[in-house]
Formats: C-alpha cells, structure tokens, sequence
C-alpha cells in the first residue's frame, strides 16, 4: 500500500513538471495563429512581421527572429509566444503587451518658471515611451533648473492620467517653495580694486534671489574689469558657497595677478585692439617669454596675410621694480605692402599661363584685383598647378615658385619654374573577375579611357563607378581594386581593375517605425524597393525622397537593420516623424489693386492616417471674398493619381483702379473634381470636372457684348491641362522652365448653359546669369470662343490684361477693347511676353528691371491680332518665405492721348 | 482480501484515472516557448536564447544575462566605431564576436593605458617577498603585464558602466 502511495507521489511529480521543460516542437505543423493585446496595428501585421504562415512546421529559431523583427516596430513593450497542440498540428499564440507613450506634459504650481521653459529644460517630450523608473530623472532635470534660478526646496508630485489605452499625460505639480537668498558677497584675496568698485559688477547684490545664471554673468563682467585695467592674467577662482538655511553667503576669490600693460607701437594698418585680440596672454593667463614671442609671430602672420611681407615685429619688456607690473612694448616696423606687379611662368608648355594663372588665389595687381603678396597662398597655388598637372597625366610634374622685389620693396615679381615631365596616356585598361556584367559594360561607366591622359583622382572615381554599377543589381558587398602601372618612360600607363563580386544581396522584411497616426501601407506604396527586390542604394534613397514628399513626416530613416553584417537578406528598418498634419495659417497683405486683403486656412494633411488632406481657406479683401473647401486624395482607387475635389464660393468686383468705379460685379459658386497625375518628376497631367453658377450683375453698360454677359448663368465643363516644371523653386525660381497648356470645354452637353471654349498656353524660362542676377522670360496665350447658342465669350471667362503680373505700365485689367464709356470689355484673345532681369545685391532685397509687352483683341482671327502695348520699369524685391515682396514702377513706352505715363504697383510674389 | 483487492483496484484505477489527466493537461496546456527577457536599445534577449545560452555556460541565468547585455554594448559600440569588421559578424550574434570585443578593448582601452616606471617600482616594493630575492629589471615586464591587466579591467568597468548609463536597458526577467 505504501509503495502505491510513494510510486503515485513520484508520478505526480514527474507529470506535473513537465510543462516547466520546453518540449521540442521541431518540424511540427503550424495550424493556427493567434494575436492578442494588440491595438496599434492589425493582428495581420504582427504575423507578417512574424514571417509565420499556417502550415509552416515550427522552429524556435523563426520564433526568436520573429520577436526581435516585431520590437523593432517601437510600440510593444513585450512580445510572448504560447505553444498549444492541438488536432492536427500546433497552435501559436502571440501575447503581445504594448508600450505606454506620454501624450502630453502639463505643470501646476509653477509661478517663477513658465510651463514652456520647463518643457525646453527636460528630456523627456511629448510621444516618448512612458516608464516608471524615468520620473525620477524626471523630477531631478526640474529640480536642477530650479537650483540654477535659486529655488532649493522644491517638493514635485508627479500623477499619471492615462488619457486612453495606452496613451497617459503626466501632471507634474510643483511647490516652489522659498527662494534663496543671498547674505552677503565678498572678494577674497582682493588687494588692487575698492570692493565696491567691483562687486557691482555683478550686477546681483544682498538680499537678491541667488540666480546662478545671472551669477555667472557677473563673474565674466569682473574678468573683463580687470583685463580693461591691464590686469590682462587676473584669476577669478571657483567661488565658495555656503547655504545657511534659505540663504546663501558667498566668497568669491580673485586674484588679480600682476599688472600687464601692453603697448603696440608703429601700427596704422590694424587696431590696437584687434592686436590685442591676436595675442594669447589673455588667453594663455600667462605673461611668460615664450608667449611673448609668440605674440610677436601672430602679429607678423596677421601682417602678412595682408600682404605686409617685410613686416617685422619686435619685443621690448620693462619690470616695475617691485616686480608687480610689467609693460610689453610690441615694436611693430609694418614695411610697405608688396604687391604682385607680374606673375612669369617658365617651362609650361601644355598649360598656357593664363590658364594658370586663372586657377591661382595670388593675383597680379590690377583694376579689379588687389594684388598683394602672400607667400603661404602662393604655396597653396604652388601645389595646385602640380594637381592640375597630374590630372593631365604629368604624373611627375613640378613647380616652383620665387619672389623677386624692386628696390622700393613695394612691387614683386612672381616667376613659377615648371617642370612638365612626361604625359602618361592609358594605353590598356584591363578587367578581371566580372561575370554579371561584361568588359563593355563596366568600360561604359567609367571615364578614363585608352588614349586619355592618366590620372590617380580619376581612378579612384572610376572604382565607385564600378561599385556603384554593382551595387545597383544589389551586388552591396563587391569589391574592386584598382591598380595601375605605368612603361619605362612613364608615356604609357596600364590600368587593372579586379573585380570581387561576391554575393547579391535582396531586400528582406521591411519593418516601419514611428508612424503612430500613418498606416504602414501610405508609406509601404511610396517604397521603390521592396521585399524580395534586389538592394539597390540608389532605390532605398529615391524611397526615402518619396517618403519625404508625402509633407507629412520630418524625418525619414531607411537603413538595414544590421547594417555591419553581410547577410544576403538584409531586413531593413523604416524609421519616420510624424509632423503635425493639422495647420493653421494667417496671413494678411496688401495690393495696389486690391487694397488690404487676408485669409485664414484651416488644413489638415493626414485625415485617417491615409494622407488625405482637407483645406478649408476663407479670403477676402474689399473687392473680394472667397471661400473653398478642398479635399486630395493621392492615390486614387489605389493608384498612384491624385484625386481633387474642392467647393468654392466666391463674390468679386472689378473696379477701376483710379476711379474706384465699379465696372461690373460677380457671384460665383463652383464644384471642382478630377484628377491629376505625375507622369515623371516634372511632367503633370490633369483633368478636372467643373460646375459653377456665375451671377454677374452691376455691369457697366460700355462692358457688356451681348446678353450672357449679365444675369446668371450655368458654366458645366471639363478642364483638361498639361504641365511641365523643371523650376528649382516655384516661389522663387532661378533656372528651370514652366510650360503649359490648358483647357477649358463648356457645352451643353454637360449641361451648360453657356457654351465656350477656351485654351491658354504659358511657358517660362529662368536662367541663372551669375550669382544673385537671374534672367526669366515668360510668353503667355489665349484663346476663347463661343460656339452653338452662345453668341460671346460672357464676361467672366473673357481675358483681361493690365496691371501687377501682366502688362505693368498699364493699371489692372485696363488693355484691349473698351466699350462706348471706355470701359475695358476683355477680349478673346490674347497674347503677352514679359522679360526681367533679377538682380539680388543684398542678402533678401534685389532690384529688378523688366520689359512687358501684350495686347488683348476681341477677334479670335490672326489677321486682326496685331500690335503690341510695350511697357519697360523697374521694381524693388524683399524677400519673403512666400515669394518676394514687390513693389514695381511700368512705364508706357508708346502712350495714347489721355492715357497716364505709367502705373506703379505693389504686391507679393514674381509678376511671372 | 477481496475488499483488499478491490481498494487496491480503486486505488490503482485512481491512479491511472490521475496519470491520464496529469498527462492530458500536461500535453494540451499552451506552453510560453519564447519571449523578450531584455532590451537594449533596440536589440531584445529573449527567453529561448538566454536559456540556452545558460546551458551551454552552466550558469546562473541572471548571470548570463548580465554578461549578454554587456556584450551587446560592446558589439553595438566597437560597430559605432567601426572596429567591427562586417565579415566577422554572421547571423549569431554570440559567435565570432570574441576576437571583436578583444580588438575593441584594446584599440579603445589598453592602447591608452601607459603604466608608469615609478608605480611599477612602486609594486615591487610593495610586493618584493613574492619575487624571491629577483630584481626589478628582471620582473618589470610581468609587473607591468599585471598592471596592464589591472588597469584594463578597471577602465573597462569604468566604460562599461557609462556605456550602460547611456544606453536604454530594460529587463523583463
């Protein structure tokens, strides 16, 4: 009976322990998968991570490597895995726990410090993980400042708010507690100033808060009373502190050292004071006869660089008896100023000398050249006309270069002795080890070839160029050496490139991080590499410059996991910050035409985490009013083309800008849809759908043709348009081209009331002269038509031209036909060039001179398009973020009777 | 007897009816076959490979996880410095990495040790009974072997220590 008992104790011991021995699933069916506890991705996610699928057979190995890809997400704090048998195979089961993140700080209690200050002073910020063991840190950084500002008793409760799952605000609260006080300041060890003529210098006194800052301050200024009084080696030391309840008695000890005068005599070109700055006494703290001399030799190397060549400076010191006072006298002979009168080179016979002398720094004296001497530039030039030398393959080649003066030691002559030596030229370039690409292939990347002149940069370069093509099929780990070797006399020059090309390398997992509102797939669709692509350097940095582009992240991060090992597989790690989607904007501005005028947008980039961006934006000035609400998806039915819809109303009057007279008003309401999409970086195709209710009324009776010009009416058509941008910058552009073509189709098959059409032609053109000068010529065209019942072009889509961004010497809106009152009445064509030349001569002003020529015509046929209105001005630019403020003067160069001699406008942003 | 039979009958029914079950919960109950222990940085120690990391040290698993978390520091700042060389470094991440820690320590610490002659005499003034009667001259090389040592591990707590203050550590264990 016993034996029962003792062989059952045993037997329950042995059963009962086994789950605590893992048991060897290896090679089992994987039949089910589980998640749990996941909130911030989908449960799909933590499995694609995991690279676990149903049927698998199990392996600890994929397990480990799973957890370790999955951390790397950055938003779970732990990751278990649980093993089930179950029918059929094994059941995984993935527990994960997520981290808690800070979704905002706020402070109480603090009255001498403002919650944005102590936001600046701690390390921890908004979105950072939460964890326990940090708020001690936490409370320390707070602390700490507050010791700085003179507060010692500070006492700090911290509370935990968890917001939402996983989200907690921290609620630090704060007892500032008394301030310290300061008891009393002393000097120690002062012998040469009145306390009181230094003490206030600290500009902190008795019975102040004891603000170690301020302090600080207080200490520089006493350094600098003494080295303004010649005590140029006085030593402030380590002030003591002693803290007597909330206040605080301090010693500051200063030793003044001895007095050291210096005196620079026979300067006229520098400063005493900017000597003073050269020499290192101050800054040494010593006066001894090594840093006097070396004193001297700065003082001569400033001279020289100036082109003081015989500059000589010479030291003299005198000690006060009581050897408590030395006088440095630096004897400063400046010499004349040498200027280079010639620059001879002998022996160039491959380089002409003005080739040469281009590429020097010292310069002959000249009209525009200052010309001095400078012996360590010529140095440096010295040795880049033996580079220049070399790279054309006089690998041996030597200068050397001598000064020779006139007897007035004023005017040198430059003579650079060159000796060529023989050109070596490359006679065979060799290739070794390549399989994946042929000799040609690899010949066609590089630049040296048979025949050219050799040289060691170029080789060099043409090596990654070998990497670079190898790198580009995901070849990462290829090496190539690159040797040369050159024939008897050095004329012939052999090149050897052996390849080692190793293994390629593919695209592992891509795990993202970071994008806490972004889904994975807005950035996973911009990646131009993949899982399973080849690794091509060139596609991870195009990836990252399109993450980028999505406006909705400040940093964008695609590197290897592990970029030291060399696996095949490399898993790569996406690391992004999100920026704030939603952003508002102000603005207000002021027109020449439109008076004051303002706008307010509300927008927000990321609606959902999909990158769909909405726009509410209200304008209005006091012709004008205007409200649009837009909306963008970019991927449209997942593609990539952007779909655009926006709701506008608007209500606008034409004036006469002189008079203020109203010419005619309208009231519009418009739906806009469709599409647009890049067909490469610079080329932009769209076509959109319109529908707009245009009421005009309060015409004047001169402007209106015929009767669709009043009442209102229905505008339904298709908009389609092509565009081409090369702009560097399409605020302020200083090369590229702008071209377009636009138009506009109204029938009444679209339901229009109106039937027209319209086309519009624009191209631009910036060039960069030099630096700071740009030239940007612009030709803009149009033409409208009616066609079916609609007898004119109503006045809303006829064109107008005149004013700011057209033709300048002209007020707003005023060229072209007039009606019997001389009211303009637009026209159905038009034609207008503009030219400027840009100069900008300061930082963000420039000036800018222009020539606009345009006309509009109320015939749509050539024979009728003739002569153009000419204006010719000049404008002021500043520069703003949002293009150059402006302000510009339009002369008319052919003026009629009656018409003034130019207009002068005032706007923001380029006329073209 | 047979009532003695019977209950050694219920006795022994009961103890398969027990091993059964024991056997039944042992095999369907879900087993944790991996989890994080620790992370360092962004580099996580899980369950599996501490355990077996600790079988093939024969030691305590604590202790082996301090040793991981050292080494991992290590690795990540000789790979900082570029004193890791990527042929060295395979999928394992605890092998081959001993001759990379050795190189790391000594590009970074001992190359900076310089032991001083007087502290060398110094110790072997201290220390002369343990030379047996030998001169200086003649034992300078070991002592100052010994010191290098001394000094090394020293410094290398030191760094250690600031390498571990930097880094984000967390132990789950």
């Amino acid at each position: 009976m016993r034996h029962i008992y003792v062989v059952t104790i045993i037997l329950v011991i042995f059963f009962t322990s086994l789950p605590a021995y893992p048991k060897d699933y290896s090679n089992m069916k994987i039949v089910a998968i589980e998640v749990e506890g996941v909130r911030s991705v989908k449960p799909e996610v933590i499995i694609s991570l995991m690279e676990i699928e149903i049927g698998q057979p199990y392996s600890i190995d994929m397990i480990r490597k799973g957890i370790k890809r999955t951390y790397l997400k950055g938003v779970f704090e732990d990751i278990s895995v649980d093993v089930k048998e179950i029918q059929g195979g094994l059941k995984l089961r993935y527990l994960i726990k997520e981290k808690v993140f800070i979704k905002g700080i706020d402070f109480s209690g603090n009255e001498q410090v403002s919650s944005r200050k102590l936001r600046d002073e701690i390390i921890l910020k908004e979105g950072d993980e939460y964890r326990e063991e940090k708020m001690n840190g936490l409370k320390e950084e707070i602390n700490a400042y507050y010791r700085k500002r003179g507060y010692r008793r500070l006492e700090i409760k911290i509370n935990i708010d968890e917001v939402e799952p996983y989200r907690v605000k921290l609620l630090v609260n704060i007892y500032e507690g008394p301030s310290t006080k300061i008891k009393g300041i002393e000097l120690k060890g002062e012998t040469v100033f009145d306390k009181n003529e230094v003490l206030p210098l600290l500009e902190i006194k008795k019975g102040d808060i004891f603000d170690t800052e301020r302090f600080n301050n207080g200490l520089k200024k006493i350094k600098e009373f003494y080295i303004n009084n010649d005590y140029l080696i006085a030593e402030i030391g380590i002030s003591e502190i002693e803290y007597i309840g909330d206040e605080v008695s301090i010693k500051i000890p200063v030793n003044p050292g001895i007095m050291v005068r210096v005196n620079f005599v026979g300067n006229t070109v520098f400063l005493s004071e900017t000597l003073l700055k050269e020499i290192p006494i101050i800054e040494d703290g010593k006066a001894t006869d090594e840093i006097i001399q070396d004193s001297a030799e700065r003082i001569e190397e400033l001279y020289r660089k100036e082109g003081y060549y015989f500059c000589r400076t010479s030291v003299g010191t005198r000690w006060s008896d009581d050897k408590r006072k030395i006088e440095i006298d630096f004897l400063i002979n400046e010499g004349e100023r040498l200027y280079i009168r010639s620059i001879i080179f002998e022996g160039n016979k491959v380089i002409d000398s003005d080739k040469l002398k281009a590429l020097m720094t010292v310069r002959e004296k000249g009209l525009f050249t200052a010309g001095y001497f400078d012996d360590r530039a010529l140095n440096k030039d010295i040795e880049a006309i033996e580079d220049i030398y070399r790279g054309l393959g006089y690998l041996s080649a030597k200068a050397k270069g001598k000064i020779t003066f006139d007897e007035s030691k004023t005017e040198g002559y430059v003579n650079i002795a060159i000796d060529e030596g023989i050109q070596s030229r490359i006679d065979e370039i060799e290739v070794e080890g390549n399989t994946v690409f042929s000799k040609e292939e690899i010949l066609n990347v590089i630049h040296l070839k048979k025949g050219m002149p050799y040289n060691d940069v170029e080789l060099g370069e043409d090596r990654y160029h070998i990497l670079s093509l190898y790198s580009r099929k995901g070849y990462s780990y290829a090496e190539v050496d690159a040797k040369r070797s050159f024939s008897d006399d050095s004329s012939k020059a052999f090149i050897n490139f052996k390849i080692y090309e190793g293994r390629p390398v593919t695209i592992g997992k891509v795990i993202m991080r970071g994008n806490k509102d972004t889904k994975d797939k807005i950035i996973m669709r911009e990646l131009v590499v993949k899982d399973g692509d080849i690794y091509d350097q060139e596609g991870v940095l195009k990836s990252i410059q399109r993450v980028y582009r999505l406006g909705i992240f400040s940093q964008v991060r695609f590197e290897p996991v592990d970029p030291f090992s060399r696996l095949d597989r490399k898993e790569m790690l996406i690391t992004v910050k999100e920026r704030k989607a939603g952003a508002v904007e102000l603005g207000v501005g002021y027109g020449d035409y439109d008076r004051f005028r303002g706008f307010l947008e509300i927008s927000y980039k990321n609606l959902g985490g999909y990158n769909r961006q909405i726009n509410l934006r209200g304008e209005g000035g006091s012709i004008e009013k205007k409200y649009a609400l837009g909306f963008k998806e970019p991927w449209f039915l997942n593609n990539p083309i952007d779909f655009r819809a926006s709701i506008i109303k608007e209500e606008k009057r034409s004036i006469n800008i002189d008079t203020k007279e109203t010419r005619y008003e309208t009231k519009r309401i418009a739906g806009i849809s469709g599409i647009e999409k890049g067909i490469t970086d610079t080329l932009k195709v769209s076509l959109l759908y319109e529908f707009e209710k245009v009421e005009t009324f309060n015409i004047k009776p001169g402007a209106i043709l015929t009767r669709e010009d009043t009442g209102t009416s229905g505008i339904s058509s298709i908009n389609p348009s092509i565009i081409f941008d090369t702009r560097d910058d399409p605020f302020n552009p200083s090369s590229g081209i702008l071209s377009g073509v636009m138009f506009k189709f109204a029938t009444r098959y679209f339901g229009s009331e109106v039937e027209l059409y319209k086309i519009t032609f624009q191209g631009g053109w910036y060039l960069k002269l030099w630096k700071g000068t740009i030239l940007a010529f612009s030709g803009r065209g149009g033409l409208g038509r009616a066609f079916g019942k609609t007898e004119e072009v109503p006045i809303i889509e006829r064109f107008f031209l005149g004013g700011r961004t057209t033709v300048r010497g002209y007020a707003q809106d005023t060229l072209g036909p007039k009606g019997s009152d001389d009211t303009p009445t637009g026209g159905n064509t038009f034609v207008l060039l503009n030219s400027e030349l840009r100069f900008n001569f300061l930082k963000d002003i420039g000036i800018v001179t222009f020539v606009d020529a345009g006309n509009v015509w109320l015939s749509t046929s050539p024979a009728k398009i003739t002569r153009l209105k000419y204006t010719a001005g000049v404008g002021l630019r500043y520069e703003t973020p949002v293009g150059p403020l402006r302000l510009d003067y339009g002369h008319k160069i052919e003026r009629e009777p009656g018409e003034s001699r130019g207009e002068v406008h005032f706007a923001i942003g380029h006329a073209f | 007897m047979d009532s003695k039979k019977k209950k050694y009958g219920i006795l022994i029914f009961c103890e398969l009816l027990f091993i059964v079950l024991c056997s039944l919960f042992a095999v369907s109950s879900a087993e944790i076959v991996d989890r994080i222990v620790a992370t360092i940085n962004d580099h996580v120690i899980t369950l599996s490979e501490l355990k077996e990391r600790s079988r093939i040290e024969k030691r305590d698993e604590k202790e082996v996880l301090e040793g991981i978390i050292n080494m991992v520091l290590f690795l990540s700042e000789a790979k900082r410095l570029g004193l890791a060389d990527p042929e060295e470094i395979g999928t394992d991440p605890y092998r081959d990495t001993n001759l990379m820690i050795e190189r790391f320590i000594g590009r970074r610490i001992k190359a900076f040790i310089l032991i001083p002659m007087e502290r060398s005499k110094d110790f072997y003034e201290g220390n002369k009974e343990k030379f047996r009667g030998k001169e200086f001259l003649e034992v300078r090389d070991e002592i100052n072997l010994y010191l290098l040592e001394e000094e090394t591990n020293v410094r290398l707590e030191r760094y250690l220590k600031e390498l571990r203050e930097k880094a984000d550590i967390k132990i789950l264990f």
